[in-house]
């Protein structure tokens, strides 16, 4: 795995301004990549216009959602987070994290029966619970995980 | 079939699994963001040299400073992040001791404290301060979150000390304890005279004990952290992108037109325990050379190639040089006279109280001190267990530090001037920190906080 991941790396590496891109927003992998772009989700600043975006109502936490993320992030510019969903048929795993400036992160849609599995790193700006959206079969479930940031000490 | 989309905002980098079509598009994500990250930290220029084995004199340039000069604390680093730009001459570092003032009893003061309590508690909390009090201790119900530890509960000291000792306590501890970590905050000039009051005042409230439930913000019972990432995954960690500069850099012919490979053909056999014998006595330099001054001395000897130390070509040699020593055993040669008074220096320098906050290596990280404690939320570890993963990415700073660029923060996070990487002084501690770290494995590039 580890070779074949260096393999990808070089032969993609020059792709630089495809990171700056991204990382100036210029890059809408929706519009490219996603049926549609939830521009309301994504340009939402709450955690409850965002989950309206998704068309979520009268959602139930669901024990067959399992949200993997660190009980204290050492630093909250890369928070891991892992969701998996093993309710059948999973259509679609949204992630929010509710306390950020646009607390919708990531809307991953699955189909031709693929693995409810995300693996993923986000920014966190503070403490904050994150939300795992899952659309199965129609209907929408969640997890919730709080995820304490670290606050520096006297230095770093 | 599996589709992202992904608010920009939020996005660090992702890697989706069990479905091949997901693992071409989020690589390709992760790949640019990486990229993105590291463009800016590392690319490569070359040298040579003899064998790698020990006992054979490599050729070294002796004369000119391995480091910029006149060496200027750096403002930023290469994301970003910035660096304090206060100096701190007033107080003793680690070239110079003495300097700081001695312990000594506050100026006259009216009895009771009177200030002003809720300004107080700002200052309390407050972490652009010094890191403030919470940093150390737990202090009462109104207690921000994630208190460190370091220092007593301080929730019902207003009920236990009398106002005297509250003021003299926070003004200098050292009058009740010669060696306390706790910083002379009004002696050094962290907070006036009339905040110190402020603070008394607020410490003069705190009466109730505090019990905190969670069992993460509760500093005593928050688990330590521990480090499980895979350090030598590119997607994992950035430093990654330095080992194959390095390569290159090694690979790259000098001004002379050789390069390191015109002596060194083999160097997965030549260099496989070489840095885990660094840094070593130098007797041509007198005084201890580490990996990253070898690179920078030994390059100009040798390909005529100029690669300061913590240049971004220094760097991915280092990376690459102990890269190549993973898994050997750090094995410091510590007989010889020149090589135990290093060590010996090194250590008593872990010891000397520097900066404006006082504080020496050992009291943050050993064990007999105050290591394996929170500062925060920051979990201050011991020195041994902490060498082996130099350079090191550090996810809090966005860049890859060599060790003496760690001794370097370490000095500016405790308020003291700090030296250039080729200091005499970092030599011998970095010795210090080798002798202690004897058997552990190399694992580099690391990836830390």
């Amino acid at each position: 795995m580890h070779q074949i991941r260096r393999r990808l790396l070089k032969a993609i590496g020059g792709v630089i301004p495809l990171a700056a891109a991204a990382g100036a927003g210029l890059l809408r992998a929706g519009n490219a990549l996603a049926t549609t772009w939830n521009k309301t989700g994504f340009e939402a600043k709450a955690a409850a216009d965002a989950l309206k975006s998704l068309g979520v109502t009268g959602a139930q936490p669901s024990k067959d959602i399992m949200l993997t993320t660190p009980d204290i992030a050492e630093n909250g510019a890369q928070v891991p987070v892992t969701v998996t969903s093993k309710l059948p048929n999973t259509q679609s795993i949204s992630i929010i994290v509710e306390k950020n400036p646009f607390p919708l992160s990531s809307t991953y849609d699955f189909s031709s029966g693929a693995d409810g599995y995300v693996s993923t790193k986000l920014k966190l700006g503070q403490t904050s619970n994150v939300i795992a959206v899952v659309k199965a079969d129609g209907k929408f479930f969640t997890a919730t995980k709080e995820v304490k940031v670290t606050i520096g000490g006297c230095g770093g | 079939m599996v589709r992202a989309s992904r608010n920009s905002t939020n996005l660090e980098c992702a890697h989706a699994k069990r479905s091949m079509s997901a693992i071409t598009f989020t690589a390709r994500l992760v790949i640019a963001t990486q990229a993105a990250l590291c463009c800016t930290t590392i690319f490569s220029p070359a040298f040579s040299a003899q064998s790698a084995t020990a006992g054979t004199a490599a050729p070294l340039e002796l004369k000119r400073p391995a480091s910029v000069r006149p060496w200027q604390r750096y403002k930023v680093d290469s994301q970003g992040s910035s660096w304090p730009q206060t100096r701190w001459s007033n107080f003793s570092n680690l070239a110079n001791a003495g300097v700081s003032p001695p312990a000594h009893a506050a100026p006259a003061f009216n009895l009771p404290v009177e200030g002003d309590a809720e300004r107080g508690r700002t200052l309390a909390y407050d972490r652009a301060r010094g890191g403030s009090c919470v940093v150390c201790h737990v202090m009462g119900k109104t207690t921000p979150a994630q208190p460190g530890n370091v220092g007593p509960d301080l929730s019902t000291v207003g009920a236990t000390r009398d106002d005297q000792s509250l003021f003299n306590y926070v003004y200098d501890p050292r009058i009740y304890n010669a060696n306390s970590i706790m910083p002379p905050w009004g002696a050094y000039g962290v907070y006036r005279l009339d905040e110190v009051r402020d603070i008394v005042a607020f410490l003069k409230t705190l009466k109730e004990p505090y019990a905190i439930a969670d069992k993460t913000e509760n500093p005593n019972t928050r688990p330590a952290p521990v480090e499980s990432r895979d350090n030598l995954d590119p997607t994992e960690n950035p430093a990654m992108f330095g080992l194959d500069s390095g390569r290159e850099v090694f690979m790259r012919k000098g001004a002379n037109g050789k390069s390191c490979a015109s002596c060194h053909a083999a160097p997965e056999t030549a260099f496989k325990t070489w840095a885990a014998r660094m840094p070593r006595y130098e007797p041509r330099l007198q005084r201890v050379l580490g990996v990253e001054e070898f690179i920078t001395r030994h390059g100009r000897a040798t390909t005529a190639d100029e690669m300061l130390m913590q240049s971004n070509d220094n760097i991915a040699m280092s990376i690459y040089l102990h890269n190549l020593a993973n898994g050997a055993a750090i094995s410091p040669e510590l007989s010889g006279a020149g090589a135990r008074a290093a060590l010996a220096n090194g250590q008593s320098l872990m010891k000397r109280k520097v900066g404006q906050l006082n504080m020496a290596c050992v009291d943050c990280h050993t064990r007999e001190r105050h290591a394996n404690k929170w500062v925060r939320g920051q979990y201050l570890v011991e020195s041994k267990g902490t060498t082996a993963h130099f350079p090191t990415w550090r996810t809090s700073r966005g860049d890859i530090w060599d060790i003496r660029k760690r001794f370097q923060w370490c000095n500016v996070s405790v308020r003291a001037d700090e030296l250039p990487p080729d200091a005499k002084q970092y030599g011998d501690i970095e010795l210090a920190l080798a002798a202690l770290n004897k058997g552990e494995k190399i694992n580099s590039p690391g990836i830390r906080h």
